[in-house]
């Protein structure tokens, strides 16, 4: 990607944290608009500015212009909470818990969360429009537990219970498969559990029909080292019977593992 | 929404003719409208723009509307950074008189240790994520997970593993980002709504 020489990416970063006179601002902003490849450095920029932020990286009087200066626009706001939260939506991390404990803490004290406080200025979005209290978390059936499957067991805290909890084997058991009723919550969680203990911190995940058609894929989360979480939108799971295959991230096919599982109709037993 | 006082809404006329003036071809004219829509944005966020998409589009409609009644314009990039200074003129006197009126809630803005909404902003994001085609997930995923390397050189590696140029890559990455900021926003503001309701039912 664009690299400009350290002189112009120290003027970029001047530019986006305000600290630079009108007229170096003209100058700069006459170069963004003539030059395209300044324009992707700028935007670089940006990004390298709000990871080093979400890091924290910052000095002190860079971290202070970044939050007076760079994160004042509601549009900011929303590109650094996305940012801070894209690993973990990716990854399928439950954060309440989190949540919780990063409350009553002063945020800069707490590097690690540092990046989980710009969240928190998307949620200023939500209580500049929300007149009444904050609603609860969408409800989570009890798991199902049917056939092969297992009760969850010593979840962590953090991590809302699974709607779905699948063994390996199955397949050549020949059993009852598990199964899971078709609902209108946004999502299902899935429990896979793992034939042998991995300390992989990041799955791949795919579902797909028996028929082979892929109707989901993503990533999915350790829950100790015998299980992987997996999050599917509701929306993909029609009544029918299906495949779940979770292998670690960035090794091929054959080391997955699948799952077989039904999704009943409303009301079926 | 725009900021009040615009409402005037470009001709479809004036639309074409300023993607008629980026490029002969349609689909590079495409492509250099969305550039220099993110020039206008990342200006109007260095001023500190409270709606810098909004003013963004102001700056381009006005400048089709320019083009339209058949002004001639050499350098459109240059001209439209005059057309965003007077927007962003305009804006500041705007919110001038705003903040005379509301004088009395300056400096109120909310600490944001108050906002605790995290789990939905993230479930929001998940959610908004999972409804991507397959392909578009995956490249958000490369596009901003580095893995602990140089993000810049992850995403070199991506365009080139992609065969796309990196202003394709940026290009790719900028109309997912802005569908996901889009689906993200109308999650978060229907369970905001949602939790109004039940509020008030309470």
């Amino acid at each position: 990607m664009t690299r400009p020489a350290a002189g112009a990416s120290a003027d970029i970063e001047r530019y986006l944290l305000g600290r630079m006179s009108s007229r170096e601002m003209a100058a700069i902003e006459t170069r963004l608009f003539e030059d395209d490849q300044f324009a992707l450095a700028v935007e670089d920029g940006e990004d390298d500015l709000i990871d080093r932020y979400l890091h924290d990286e910052l000095s002190a009087a860079d971290r202070r212009a970044f939050e007076e200066h760079f994160a004042a626009s509601p549009l900011r706001q929303e590109r650094i909470a996305f940012r801070r939260v894209l690993p973990e939506a990716v990854a399928g991390r439950a954060t309440a818990g989190a949540v919780a404990a990063v409350r009553p803490t002063p945020w800069r004290a707490l590097p690690r969360w540092a990046g989980l406080a710009a969240v928190l200025v998307l949620g200023l979005w939500i209580l500049q429009r929300r007149p009444g209290p904050l609603p609860p978390s969408p409800g989570v059936s009890p798991p199902i537990t049917i056939g092969g499957s297992s009760p969850p067991s010593s979840e962590p805290a953090a991590i809302d219970a699974p709607d779905l909890v699948l063994r390996p084997g199955l397949l050549r058991s020949g059993g009852a498969l598990p199964r899971v009723t078709a609902r209108s919550a946004a999502v299902v969680r899935i429990d896979a559990e793992l034939e042998e203990a991995s300390r992989a911190s990041l799955y791949v995940a795919a579902v797909r029909t028996v028929e082979g058609r892929v109707v989901w894929e993503g990533t999915g989360q350790p829950v100790g080292k015998d299980r992987v979480r997996v999050i599917v939108p509701a929306s993909a799971l029609r009544p029918g019977d299906y495949l779940l295959r979770v292998g670690v991230s960035g090794r091929p096919g054959p080391e997955s593992t699948e799952y077989p599982f039904v999704v009943a109709p409303p009301g079926a037993r | 929404m725009r900021p009040s006082g615009r409402e005037q809404v470009p001709s479809r006329e004036a639309f074409q003719r300023l993607l008629s003036s980026l490029d002969s071809d349609p689909r590079q004219a495409g492509e250099k409208y969305e550039g220099l829509r993110r020039k206008l944005i990342i200006f109007f966020l260095a001023r500190r723009g409270q709606h810098a998409e909004e003013s963004a589009d102001e700056a381009l409609d006005r400048l089709g509307r320019r083009l339209a009644e058949g002004e001639r314009i050499h350098d459109v990039g240059r001209f439209a950074y005059g057309v965003a200074r007077h927007v962003h003129s305009e804006d500041l006197r705007r919110l001038r008189r705003r903040r005379r009126a509301l004088q009395a809630f300056a400096g109120s803005t909310p600490d944001p240790r108050w906002a605790f909404a995290a789990d939905e902003g993230l479930e929001c994001v998940r959610q908004c994520i999972a409804q991507l085609e397959v392909e578009d997930r995956r490249f958000i995923i490369d596009y901003y997970d580095g893995s602990g390397r140089d993000l810049q050189q992850a995403r070199k590696e991506l365009a080139e593993r992609l065969g796309i140029t990196p202003t394709a890559l940026r290009l790719r990455s900028y109309r997912l980002r802005r569908l996901l900021e889009v689906s993200v926003r109308q999650c978060l503001q229907g369970r905001a709504e949602g939790g109004a309701h039940r509020g008030g039912r309470g």
